[in-house]
């Protein structure tokens, strides 16, 4: 267990943490994604899914605030018994490596769609054991700090990609309800999946020092919402909606009509610049594998975990799946994980009210004492 | 400790047999005179500048033993020697203290203990009967005088800097700091050398966790066997770096008072090492190489100006070689239509990939550098001629490079100049090599893994506790603004 006491991350570092254990590679295919299942709704969509992560956001803030000085590791235990807390820790902590691996995997093709077509997978391969060596490995603080320092140069590229420098139709927009709320409602699900890495926050909880804890996290939400609508808008808008489902990544697709003076196509330079924000996310969701796993194994050595971890993700990259499989895997992978995920931080809290646990004071305690 | 540990351990340091210094011990001074110094001389048997001058203080037999070279002999003779030669009552120690004339002396009564003042320049007197040795400084050995720093030089401010002896650099210290709340705590490193070095700090400002770490590391330093030898201040940096295979120094470096004067203001500790003229001070982060003490003596308006240079310099520096090769070998796509053709025509005359072309000149480059810094003046401005004759203009007739790298290359080579910090210039530097690779294995990806690598690497790193990155990891907004700007000193 780390020593607390010297572990503390900033507000914004939690900030940083939670926005690009959520902002990856979603981006390149999530206005396809969705506008498949809900045509224009898809702007609706993907708003009501930030709407959806905030109550998920809630219910993990319950959760960690009746425990506030405790890991989720500690407090499993103790809610769960010993046996119990070990599975749903083992199961978090294999759908984090899942994600962890999903996300490179799903970078990979697009970079050998775009750039090169022989690029070796161990390209990606090097990222992820840097991954596990430096960050991992050296705890919370050090993880913090590299995402908030790879988050400047993520945080600016969403920046940019939000200004809308083409022109955009905005006849898209008028048919919007057009499919239905039901199909609304469907786009939600795979727009929930570019959600996924937003656990950290239940990870980190305890070591935040920061009293508006809940503030920062819904802000995180409200920008990585407010970051996959509006480039859902621009790209719908500027490439239209059967040109929007007909691209395998639309979001490039965009870039490549940009024309600056010194790079005459921008993709490649956005696409280059964007595997910051995909070894983010692979870090933050990384990190929450490790932490899982190191509670679900408390008596073997953190390495170990640590070697392991990488000898699966490298694998994990590595071994060559069928699309058609990948895609079936993914889809349910997708779902279970959802349902886990989303719903275990309120049966945990419910758990906890029932059975009348709690570990500590919680920060409003502390300061009416 | 695992095995590939003790390997590594091995590989950096080896173990050293285990060092007797002589003077560890207690060892009291004798009644007896004779015995004393039968003592020290076979303790410093063949010591050509030992000297072991024989008096008479009134009644009693007396010695005076120093080292020539490292004593004003003027003062021996003027101060100790014809004063205790005159002196008419020698019945106790305070009668022979009070013959002396010079005013700084101190009494010991363990023999090791004044021998070691006595290794540092100062004058022993021991008198039969006596069992307490008089120890009485009078240092004054070869030095040069305070002149500007050579490679800490500024266009405006203070001229002086730092010279090797460490009591005239305390000095230079004081003189611009008037308080009492200005410590300067002495310590000895190296078993053999014993070199002093001052731990200096402002007492109302320091964070005493820090001084307390900064204490521990170097008294763990004092019995280190693996360091017989303080010979320079850079010892000392090697030995207390949080991460010493870190090609990124981790603590400051600089040969002007001044600045060591503004870091210790701001709460942070330096420390002045016996026989370098380069003080040491730490925690130091990454940004606070990028700065020099010309930023503050010029409008702040220009220092923030060149401030955005330097972190321009630390990019163009290790990354344009590799953006060359990435982009020429693939991805021609982003080049401008307009550009494309004159930059094919060029690669096209060059028979050598971008790889070998980048690499070829990178080491011709670094060859040059590496020649003309140990030349004399005159000598290296020829060879500079030379170089950039044969660089820059026969190897793109003869097409062995293109035009086009010539200029890549020198523009990262003159923004590598624009880093001050030799320490940091040097690491940045080395980055190039891994970035080319990753740029002609993995194309642009490649180098934005390395850079992935370095930032994890530069992330991860502390400076005595503090983070390397700070104030932009973790951030720091209240600082932050030091990076970029350089603040106006209001009243």
């Amino acid at each position: 267990m780390q020593d607390k006491h010297r572990q503390v991350i900033t507000g914004w570092q939690l900030f940083c943490l939670t926005l690009n254990g959520v902002v990856a590679t979603g981006v390149f295919s999530l206005a396809r994604d969705v506008a498949e299942v809900a045509g224009a709704g898809a702007l609706v969509a993907i708003p009501l899914t930030g709407v959806v992560m905030l109550v998920k956001l809630v219910g993990i803030h319950l959760l960690a605030n009746r425990f506030p000085e405790q890991t989720l590791n500690e407090y499993s235990y103790q809610l769960l018994g010993p046996v119990l807390a070990k599975v749903y820790l083992l199961i978090y902590g294999l759908l984090s490596l899942a994600v962890a691996i999903s996300i490179p995997r799903a970078h990979f093709p697009l970079v050998t769609a775009w750039a090169l077509g022989l690029t070796p997978k161990i390209a990606f391969m090097a990222p992820l054991a840097i991954v596990c060596w430096n960050v991992v490995k050296r705890g919370v603080v050090v993880t913090a700090r590299v995402v908030e320092m790879f988050n400047y140069g993520g945080l600016a590229l969403m920046l940019l990609l939000m200004v809308p420098v083409i022109p955009v139709d905005l006849d898209f927009v008028r048919p919007v309800f057009e499919q239905g709320p039901a199909s609304i409602m469907r786009g939600i699900v795979p727009a929930l999946f570019a959600f996924s890495g937003f656990d950290v926050y239940l990870i980190v909880f305890p070591y935040v020092r920061s009293k508006r804890k809940f503030w920062i996290g819904a802000a995180a939400v409200g920008m990585a919402t407010l970051f996959y609508t509006v480039t859902t808008f621009l790209i719908i808008g500027n490439l239209g909606l059967e040109f929007t489902l007909l691209s395998t990544w639309p979001l490039q697709s965009y870039l490549n009509r940009f024309s600056l003076a010194v790079f005459e196509r921008a993709d490649v330079v956005f696409l280059i610049a964007w595997i910051f924000q995909v070894i983010n996310a692979t870090i933050v969701v990384m990190f929450v594998a490790v932490s899982c796993l190191q509670g679900t194994f408390p008596r073997v050595r953190p390495s170990f975990i640590h070697y392991l971890l990488l000898a699966l993700s490298l694998a994990g990259v590595a071994y060559p799946i069928y699309s058609v499989l990948e895609a079936q895997i993914m889809g349910t992978y997708s779902l279970v994980a959802i349902a886990f995920l989303g719903g275990t931080p309120w049966l945990l809290w419910l758990l906890a009210l029932l059975r009348g646990k709690r570990g500590g004071e919680s920060d409003a305690q502390k300061d009416a004492a | 400790m695992p095995i590939w540990k003790q390997v590594l351990q091995n590989f950096v340091g080896a173990q050293r047999p285990q060092v007797d210094t002589g003077l560890e011990a207690k060892y009291s001074v004798q009644k007896n005179l004779n015995k004393n110094l039968e003592y020290i001389e076979q303790l410093f048997a063949d010591s050509a500048d030992l000297v072991c001058r024989r008096l008479q203080v009134g009644q009693r037999p007396a010695a005076l033993i120093y080292l020539k070279g490292l004593t004003n002999s003027d003062l021996i003779q003027r101060g100790i020697a014809d004063p205790l030669l005159n002196c008419k009552r020698s019945t106790s120690l305070q009668d022979i203290l009070s013959c002396i004339a010079v005013s700084d002396y101190s009494t010991m009564d363990d023999l090791h203990q004044a021998l070691q003042q006595m290794l540092d320049g100062r004058v022993l007197l021991l008198c039969q009967g006596i069992a307490t040795a008089v120890v009485v400084d009078v240092v004054k050995f070869p030095k040069r005088a305070v002149a500007e720093p050579a490679t800490d030089a500024a266009i405006s401010g203070p001229k002086d800097g730092f010279i090797e002896a460490i009591e005239d650099n305390l000095a230079l210290v004081r003189r611009r700091l008037r308080t009492p709340h200005f410590k300067s705590k002495t310590m000895r490193l190296g078993v053999l050398s014993r070199t002093p070095v001052l731990i200096c700090y402002l007492e109302d400002r320091v964070d005493k966790q820090l001084l307390a770490e900064v204490e521990q590391r170097l008294q763990r330093l004092q019995t280190e066997e693996d360091l017989p030898k303080v010979l320079d201040s850079y010892y000392v940096m090697e030995a207390i770096s949080d991460h010493p295979l870190s090609p990124f120094p981790q603590v400051l470096q600089t040969e002007r008072p001044d600045v060591i004067v503004a870091h210790l203001v701001e709460g942070r500790i330096g420390l002045l090492v016996d026989g370098s003229p380069v003080a040491l001070v730490v925690p130091a982060a990454f940004f606070d190489f990028l700065q020099t003490a010309d930023d503050y003596y010029v409008h702040p308006i220009f220092a923030s100006v060149v401030r955005w240079l330097r972190l321009l310099a630390v990019f163009v520096t290790t990354s344009v070689s590799g953006l060359y090769v990435a982009v020429t070998t693939f991805h021609y796509e982003v080049i401008p239509s307009r550009l494309v053709n004159t930059v094919a025509q060029t690669r096209g005359q060059v028979p050598l990939s971008s790889f070998s072309e980048a690499i070829i000149m990178e080491i011709t480059i670094d060859l040059l550098r590496e020649a003309t810094i140990r030349l004399p003046t005159k000598v290296g401005q020829v060879i500079g001629v030379v170089g950039a004759l044969v660089v820059g203009q026969a190897a793109v007739q003869a097409g062995v490079v293109g035009p086009l790298l010539v200029i890549v290359v020198a523009i990262a080579t003159i923004a590598g100049f624009a880093i001050p910090n030799n320490e940091q210039a040097t690491a940045l530097r080395m980055l190039r090599f891994p970035l080319i690779l990753a740029a002609t294995v993995l194309s642009g990806f490649g180098m934005i893994f390395v850079w992935t690598a370095i930032l994890t690497h530069l992330a991860s790193m502390d400076s005595l506790g503090e983070p390397y990155l700070r104030p932009i990891a973790p951030l720091k907004p209240k600082k932050l603004k030091d990076i970029f700007i350089r603040p106006f000193r209001q009243v």
